[in-house]
């Protein structure tokens, strides 16, 4: 990912991100997305081997919900990601790694023929169909 | 090794936070150092039972920001148009029959393309208060967006028994021997793949190939029926009309306060696809036209079919390379747009060594 002045197109700097490409085409071409007070926002893979990491990121899933995603004793976190670098240095901020963070896990559910405002329905388990053709 | 894939699709940002949509039923919303929060939309089928109704299929659907939640859609399974007000509440909902472009929000209405491919049979405006209609434009009345049913597997909660060693012991009377029982514990929940029909529209995501539309203060601009067309925003009655060709496509659509520029790609079967899966077309051309009346201003031909966007005044192509068009007029001067007629010349891309080398001649924004 580069960024380059928009009417000179010099280069301000670049940075690499770990995917080549990204295996649904949306998230290939979506972004990245800027926010006014300069934080970007761009999608990729992340691989994290890091222990404490890894733990950090699975503790992170209580404040999320009162389940744990079923399989969840890893020692490497590989998945999707969404990562920040700052708009005008290029230095990289958090990144959210979607997996790791219970996206396959167990998460609240609104059920749009249930859910009224301020109302709740209960959690549902991760899909299985995986990504649409 | 946790590698199951969850991808999202286009970026909403509002604020210093992230909304997206993922390929799936996932809704994503990350403000970094502050909270992040996912959540499942589920839209259950009515004659299926709620626990294993398949789920949603956004398709990375973009979401629109409304002033009171986020516009979400599935126009793929069961297909819903509906305004998320938190994690985990509904504003409104509609069931709706048809395939759906890029949605936009501008000043209390809700706008969108619906219908067949590309979701450019018409555009409907309405309140994001409640859902309510207020306009329709659709020159043909578009028929449903014919669906069929394919088998998934849904999981399914089921209880299982838990059997263990009892503590105690009985005697085999037959030979005096002592023997361990065993009983039942309780149980415990596990998750069984069942196998359950799905509606599924024979074209699934149109959205895919819709090149958006345009809000303004007075107006709203979008491909419809093989026209480019400026509509009333309050009232959807017709401004003006841009014809296309039969075999022609609006891959990315975007304005100045002036001037409504668009990328045409002329297929070679008609077939709308993707712009990032176009394999070949006859021809593509950048053309600009004037907000209110539509008249053309200038066109470009270009070697294939990408994506626009505005900023400082200058105009960006990506079609694989970056270009980018800018005036070289100081804007106000009477002679620029006579001078786009005069056929612009594309900028180049980036080079090896990073610079833009030349830029266009385009009427500047004021």
């Amino acid at each position: 990912m580069i960024c380059a002045d928009a009417k000179t197109g010099v280069v301000k700097w670049r940075q690499r991100l770990q995917a080549e490409r990204l295996n649904f085409t949306i998230s290939d071409i979506s972004g990245p997305a800027v926010t006014e007070s300069g934080r970007v926002f761009v999608y990729d893979w992340v691989t994290i081997k890091d222990r404490p990491m890894v733990k950090a990121l699975i503790d992170a899933i209580s404040s999320q919900s009162a389940s744990l995603p079923c399989s969840m004793a890893p020692s490497v976190v590989d998945c999707f990601a969404v990562r920040t670098f700052d708009a005008m240095t290029g230095k990289e901020g958090s990144y959210f790694p979607m997996a790791a963070m219970g996206a396959n896990g167990v998460l609240p559910r609104v059920s749009l023929l249930e859910t009224q405002a301020g109302k709740e329905v209960a959690a549902v388990p991760p899909t299985m169909a995986g990504c649409p053709p | 090794m946790l590698n199951v894939p969850e991808y999202l699709g286009h970026p909403l940002i509002v604020n210093n936070a992230l909304f997206a949509l993922s390929a799936s039923d996932l809704l994503f919303h990350w403000e970094p150092e502050v909270k992040w929060t996912m959540t499942r939309i589920h839209h259950p089928l009515p004659d299926v039972d709620r626990d294993i109704s398949p789920t949603a299929r956004f398709g990375g659907y973009p979401p629109a920001y409304a002033e009171n939640g986020l516009v979400v859609a599935d126009e793929t399974t069961h297909r819903f148009l509906a305004l998320i007000t938190g994690q985990t509440q509904q504003q409104w909902h509609r069931d709706i029959m048809h395939s759906l472009g890029v949605p936009a929000v501008g000043d209390h209405f809700l706008y969108t393309g619906f219908g067949g491919a590309g979701g450019v049979s018409g555009i409907v405006a309405l309140d994001p208060q409640n859902g309510h209609l207020e306009w329709m434009y659709a020159p043909k009345d578009p028929a449903p967006d014919p669906q069929q049913y394919q088998q998934i597997l849904s999981p399914r909660s089921v209880e299982v028994p838990v059997y263990g060693s009892a503590n105690r012991t009985v005697t085999d009377p037959r030979n005096g021997r002592k023997l361990y029982p065993v009983e039942l514990k309780g149980y415990s929940t596990a998750m069984v793949p069942v196998p359950v029909l799905q509606p599924y529209s024979t074209s699934p995501f149109q959205h895919w190939s819709n090149s958006g539309l345009v809000v303004t203060k007075e107006n709203i601009y979008g491909e419809v029926n093989h026209t480019v067309v400026a509509l009333n925003r309050i009232g959807g009655t017709v401004v003006w009309k841009y014809p296309i060709g039969p075999m022609d496509v609006i891959t990315s659509i975007v304005a100045t306060p002036e001037h409504l520029v668009f990328c045409i790609s002329t297929t070679r079967n008609g077939v709308r696809e993707p712009v990032w899966s176009v394999a070949r077309t006859k021809a593509n051309r950048l053309v600009a036209v004037d907000l209110k009346e539509g008249k053309e201003v200038w066109t470009q031909d270009v070697p294939r079919p990408g994506n626009l966007a505005l900023s400082n005044g200058l105009l960006f192509f990506t079609d694989g390379a970056l270009h980018v068009l800018g005036p070289t007029e100081k804007p106000g001067d009477k002679n620029e747009i006579a001078q786009a007629v005069k056929a612009p010349t594309l900028g180049a891309g980036f080079g090896s060594s990073g610079r833009l080398s030349e830029s266009a001649v385009l009427p500047s924004p004021r």
